[in-house]
């Protein structure tokens, strides 16, 4: 079997749901993890961990499309399977406007739930890889001292040495080796990579500018 | 008091964990060599979920009987 690695987040506030689901998703051979509400799962919830959420969406407290909203918020948007009753018609929509893979009927069938369940692997695999490109640029960026986000700003912005050290009122030589810094610590290898991990980071003008 | 729609949401919820106890357990079954222990388990869970449901039908009966006292064949007599 192919299976994309990831754990399924069941939430339900029912004890009999959340075990039968498990039981049965475990059955089928993927990892799971239950949690009775959803700010239990939020106070452990590790984005870095793949994975989807099979989440219920009437829950008392705080209920599924909450969950969802603060999710959204976050670092990391997790796929999710909401599962419901039928009359929710008019939060489904919602909730798959918001983003949520699939939308599933209780008491639901299991060729249905593996293929949701599929589904939202795919998904947060794919989204995933681009997540960790992201997340790993902003981080490293964030270990550059203010002098060195300034002259990565001038520099993915074309301008050579000689024009930032002017910029800037300072020598060229001191340029280069803040440049070498900003390399290095962006593990950039090139002036092209660098303008990539500048982009990912969110660094305003590192886009725009590139084709000058 | 209970509206009938929460009693619908708490019926659904055993009858969702008895498909998805019964789908486990077939699976178990037909792998091979299963855990009895375990499918015992399953059992149980299936008729104390099952016990849940009839207790939540028979409160949906007591609704419907109050609601409709003296049309039990249905309107228009």
């Amino acid at each position: 079997m192919k299976k994309p690695a990831g754990t399924l987040f069941i939430v339900d506030d029912d004890a009999q749901v959340r075990r039968s689901l498990s039981r049965l998703l475990r059955g089928c051979g993927y990892l799971t993890r239950t949690f009775a509400s959803a700010p239990d799962f939020l106070a452990e919830h590790d984005p870095a961990v793949p994975g989807c959420l099979i989440l219920d969406l009437a829950m008392p407290g705080m209920g599924g499309l909450e969950l969802q909203e603060a999710l959204a918020t976050s670092s990391y948007r997790r796929p999710i399977i909401f599962l419901t009753g039928r009359g929710d018609i008019s939060k489904s929509v919602h909730a798959m406007k918001s983003g949520a893979v699939n939308f599933l009927t209780k008491p639901v069938d299991i060729p249905d739930l593996t293929a949701a369940v599929e589904e939202a692997l795919e998904i947060d695999a794919a989204e995933r890889a681009a997540w960790l490109e992201r997340h790993g640029a902003a981080e490293r960026f964030a270990t550059l001292t203010p002098r060195e986000r300034q002259v990565l700003r001038h520099v993915v912005s074309g301008k050579i040495n000689k024009q930032i050290a002017a910029d800037l009122g300072t020598a060229e030589k001191t340029i280069k080796v803040h440049r070498s810094r900003v390399m290095r610590k962006m593990h950039a290898g090139s002036l092209v990579e660098l303008v990539k991990l500048a982009s990912l980071a969110g660094i305003p003008g590192s886009n725009a500018q590139q084709h000058r | 008091m209970t509206a009938p729609e929460t009693l619908v949401h708490e019926l659904r919820q055993p009858l969702t964990a008895i498909l998805s106890n019964a789908q486990a357990a077939h699976r178990m079954l037909a792998a091979g060599s299963p855990d009895l222990r375990e499918v015992r388990e399953i059992l149980s869970d299936i008729i104390a979920c099952d016990k849940r449901a009839a207790g939540v039908l028979g409160r949906l009966e007591d609704m419907l009987k109050t609601a409709a006292p003296k049309t039990p064949f249905g309107h228009g007599e």
